[in-house]
Order: structure tokens, then sequence, then C-alpha cells
């Protein structure tokens, strides 16, 4: 499963947010969106997602015009992970990782046994399945994400989009959640995740699309993107970087 | 073997919510017979069971022809109506909390009840019959919910928060009609009888009226019973819901016309009935939890206990009745701030 995308251009109103944008998400690979806020990150998952009408350009998923995916037939393809979860309702785990299965659900109906063992077998999959009945407003923040990553295997999906997904968490949980995305990758999903922070990137991602100003500035392996020079230019902040047996570390000056 | 005990787990616990549903409708149940005992004119339950059984079954008659009278012709359509209405309130409270993902929200939030309000009053003001009434206290509350879907439609913004805004403006102009309406009415007969609507009573109803208004009730109550599970999406938001599979737009356009009509035709035959929307799918969340694939049924079943049990107090309590409308404000309220101040966790 992978994405192209060729010259997608979107703006709000009059606001130019993406402007010429080609690229290709590859297939198996975990790819990080990397840039400052008002880059264009969320406006481009949010294009992939549909949510974005009229937007200019191509988007093919899996080699298929995505504008010719109903919202059922996309949501069988593509996952979304959000930022944080801020449900007013405090649904049961369990609740909420079946709702990854709505897109195979009749509209008129509810989940039967097969959806039931789909989200437990995600829940499963992401260590979660002791939560099962915890509701989850009274989960830490790193619990809350892995929740919202089980609902995204649970829908069967691919391709998951993951947005700033260690952008509210703790130093454990940021580990945690990067490394299940990693294990993720290994399992042959095609992973594409949104992230300010340069050390995720490096240590996390294959490859590495640099965005500013909703153009892509850089997009390669990872090794090769990665610069002090593209740190400086995105965020305005001088870096070094050393390299140790553990890797390549990212210091600020 | 590792992964069976998670599935056992999970089967007990929708075992445990559906018993829960089971136990309240078997409140429901009996109350309902219980509620054909009570009245000036007291029946034996007994005879109660037998009455009612004796048009399916050749049961020998043990009872008068008056108290055969009072249990089909007047009792039967109240209790009836009862049970509709507070099915309905209840229901549509729920479904709005769900679509506006706001636990504050009750069915009058687009509306509706100013609408009708304002429909009743006209009615009353112009002299019309008492069907007359029903039919324009439904058509206004309809009109209202439909001026505030299409000012939430076209006003630029979060489309939930300009539905609500909508709402709030738009009731608040029926409000004020219906209060110019009190002041030109005459005081002796029509302004009694616009205040005494808007408290809400189910006295006087019959068979006929319970027959109409189950058409549209039926049609808004189906819709929404098959539709629970998806109500969960919704309350994600648009994003979430659309990236799951769920067109958002059209599943909220659905339950909003179900819940407008079940809501449009219970305030059209018991008038302003307030509290039941907001505090019983509250009381639901308690015990099934917050999952509208038992939080449905369960606001449906407990609504429907919870009106027919307040009007019981209402015809039994004093010797003239009191409109049910207070009686709900008076047990709701109270009940309502006991929820939010428990801590929280199921019944």
């Amino acid at each position: 499963m992978s994405i192209k995308i060729e010259n997608l251009s979107y703006a709000y109103e009059k606001n130019q947010v993406l402007c010429g944008i080609n690229t290709t998400i590859h297939e198996g690979s975990l790819t990080a969106l990397f840039g400052p806020n008002g880059s264009g990150k969320s406006t481009l998952f949010k294009c992939i997602l549909g949510l974005c009408k009229g937007y200019g350009g191509k988007i093919y998923i899996n080699g298929t015009d995505a504008s010719l995916l109903n919202v059922r037939q996309k949501s069988k393809q593509i996952a979304y992970i959000p930022q944080t979860h801020n449900t007013v309702f405090g649904y049961s785990v369990l609740d909420m990782v079946i709702m990854g299965t709505a897109h195979q659900v009749s509209s008129l109906s509810s989940p039967s046994e097969k959806e039931l063992r789909q989200a437990r077998a995600a829940m499963e999959k992401v260590g979660i399945e002791h939560l099962s009945g915890r509701s989850i407003n009274r989960l830490s923040g790193g619990e809350q994400q892995l929740v919202l990553i089980a609902r995204a295997l649970a829908q069967s999906a691919k391709i998951l989009l993951m947005d700033e997904p260690t952008s509210a968490l703790d130093y454990g949980n940021q580990l945690l959640i990067l490394r299940q995305a990693e294990q993720l990758r290994n399992e042959g999903y095609t992973v594409l995740m949104s992230s300010h922070n340069p050390q995720h990137v490096m240590n996390h991602s294959d490859r590495t699309i640099a965005m500013f100003g909703g153009k892509i500035v850089a997009d390669d392996v990872t090794e090769s993107v990665l610069t002090p020079e593209l740190i400086q230019k995105l965020y305005g902040v001088k870096t070094i970087f050393s390299e140790s047996e553990h890797g390549k570390s990212i210091m600020p000056l | 073997m590792n992964s069976q005990k998670p599935e056992t787990a999970l089967k007990a616990d929708n075992k445990h919510e559906n018993l829960r549903i089971i136990i309240l409708f078997a409140l429901l149940a009996a109350t309902f017979l219980i509620s054909f005992s009570f009245g000036r004119y007291a029946i034996d339950i007994s005879q109660v069971v037998r009455i009612l059984l004796s048009p399916v079954f050749p049961i020998e008659q043990t009872w008068t022809p008056q108290m055969e009278t009072v249990v089909f012709n007047i009792r039967l359509p109240r209790i009836l109506l009862a049970c509709l209405v507070g099915c309905c309130l209840s229901a549509a409270g729920a479904s709005y909390q769900g679509v506006f993902q706001n636990p504050m929200s009750s069915p009058d939030i687009l509306g509706a009840s100013s609408g009708a309000a304002f429909g009743a009053a006209l009615a009353i003001l112009l002299g019309m019959s008492s069907a007359i009434i029903t039919v324009m206290a439904f058509s206004f509350s309809l009109i209202a919910v439909v001026i505030v879907y299409f000012i939430g439609q076209r006003a630029p913004g979060k489309r939930i928060v300009t539905f609500i805004l909508a709402g709030i403006m738009v009731g608040s102009i029926f409000s004020s009609a219906t209060s110019f309406i009190k002041l030109v009415a005459d005081p002796t007969n029509q302004l009694p009888a616009i205040t005494y609507w808007m408290m809400g009573s189910l006295s006087g109803t019959k068979k006929a009226t319970v027959a109409y208004i189950l058409i549209p009730m039926l049609i808004g109550l189906i819709p929404l019973y098959l539709l629970k599970w998806r109500i969960n999406i919704l309350t994600l938001g648009d994003e979430e819901a659309e990236a799951l599979g769920v067109s958002p737009s059209r599943m909220r356009l659905a339950v909003i016309l179900c819940s407008t009509l079940i809501t449009a035709a219970s305030v059209s035959v018991s008038g302003m009935i307030g509290w039941i929307g907001l505090v019983i799918p509250h009381l639901c969340r308690k015990i099934v939890g917050n999952n509208y694939k038992y939080l449905m049924p369960a606001s449906m079943i407990s609504g429907a206990w919870f009106l027919l049990a307040v009007d019981n107090l209402s015809r039994n309590l004093l010797a003239t009745e009191i409109p049910i409308g207070i009686l709900t404000s008076f047990i709701g309220a109270p009940f309502f701030i006991y929820l939010i101040t428990k801590k929280e966790g199921k019944i």
C-alpha cells in the first residue's frame, strides 16, 4: 500500500496552505513529515484523508485516485491516529477500539462477534487487552495513544497516518509509541507520522519529508535529509549532530 | 489459551449490560400494570390483569363494566401516551447529546419546544379545537428546527456550535412571540389555557390521540434504535468519524431528523415536559455506560418508566391533578444535581 501525491495544492479561502506537493509514501516504510507549525503538515494529512474538499492535483492510494473513493472505501485503506483523544464521553477501551471496524458494519446494525474478535486482536497486538473495560478518559496519555493505535489496527487498513503522536506524552510514553510505530512498519504497515522532534525523526523514520511554507523542501531517506542546515531553515535553531556507537544525537547550540 | 480469556470476559461484559436493560424493562412492565390500579376509581391489580387479558383469552367476567371502561378508555390511552412521550423525549435527549458532543443537550436544544409552545399558543388564541392545537404545535416545532438547521448550515464556523447558537436564537424568538400572544390573549379563558398547556399534561388522553401520534413517533424511534451504535462514532467529531468510514453530515442529519420528529410529536400531545431528555440519559450512562448500543434502549425504557411513574404521582398526589411538567422539574432537577455530584462510575 503506497500513497502517491502529484502537484497537490490547497487553499483555505485565499490563504494558500499547500503548493505543488509531489511525493510518494513508499509501501512498508515509516516516513516522517517534518516541519514547523503552519508548514502544511496537518493540511496534507487532511487532504490524504479526504477531509479537505476541492484540493488541486491528484492523490493516489495504491494506484487509485483518492477522489474517486467514498468515505467507507477510503477508511478500508487508511487509518488515522489523531494527536490526542478528546471525546466528551468516557467510552471503555473495548468500545473505542471496536469503533475502528465501523466501515465493515452495516449502517443499521452493531458490531458482531467478528468485529469483536478483530478489536480484541488489535488490543492484544499493542498490549492493552488488560485495559479492555477501563474508561479511556481515565488512562494515561500513552495508554490513550495505544488505544487509538489499536483502533486503527482494528480498522484493518494498511496505511497509518499518525498526527504528532508523541506531542502530548512524557518521555517514556514517547518512546513506547515510537517503538510501536517501528514495530508496525516491520509488520508491513505503511506509516506516515508527523513530528516536530528532529531526534525522533532521526532515530525512528526511514524517510523524511521536510515541509516549509506549504512546500516540500526536502524528501529522501532520513540520513540524507536531516541536516543542521535543514533544522536551522525550518525552526531557526542552530544544532550540532554528534555520532556515537549508539547512533546520532542532535543538540541545539 | 491466551485468546480465550478476554473473549469470555467480553461476553460477560455484554451480558452485564443486557441484564441491566432487562431489569429496567421489568421495572417498566411492573409500573405499567400497577398504574392501572391507581386513581380515584381504584381497581384491584388482579382485576386489571384479567380485564387486560380478556380481549385475547376467554376469561370469566369478574369485573364491572365501569372497571372495563376505566381501564380501556381512560387509563390505557394515558398510560400508553406517558410511556411513549417519556421514551421519545429520553431517546431524543440521548441522541442530541451524541450528535452535539455535549452532555448538557436536551430535546429542546434546537428550539423544538419553543416552536411547539408558539404553535399551541397561537392555536388557542385563534380559538382552534384541541386537535388543531396539537397539529399547530407539531408543525411549528418542526418549522423551528428547520429554520435552525438552515441557519446552522449557512453560518460559517464549526457546524455543531452554529447549530446550538441558532437553536438558542430561534428558540428565543419563538419564546418572545409566545409571550406576546399571552399578552394579547383573553385573560379569563385563553391565557389560563395557554399557561396550562405550557405546564405539560397528559390528562384527557384519548385512544385516537395515541393512535395518530404513534405514527410519527415510530418513524423517529425505529431508525434511532437501529442507528444507535453509529451515534458513538458521531461523538468522536467529524474528522475521526470520516476517517472511520462514517459520513458525519449524513449521519447527523438522519439523527437530528428522527430526534426532532419524536420531540415535536411528544410536545404537541403533552405540552412542555422538561428534564426527561437531560436527566434520564445521564442516569442511564451511570447504569449501562456511554456506549449507545446499550444507552439508547436503556434511555428509551427508563424514559417511559420515569414519565409513567411521575404521571401516576401527578394524578394521585393531590385531589386536583398537578401538571406533569411541574413534577418532572421538581423531581428531575434535584435528581440531576445528585447525578452530577455523585462520584463517577456505574450505579
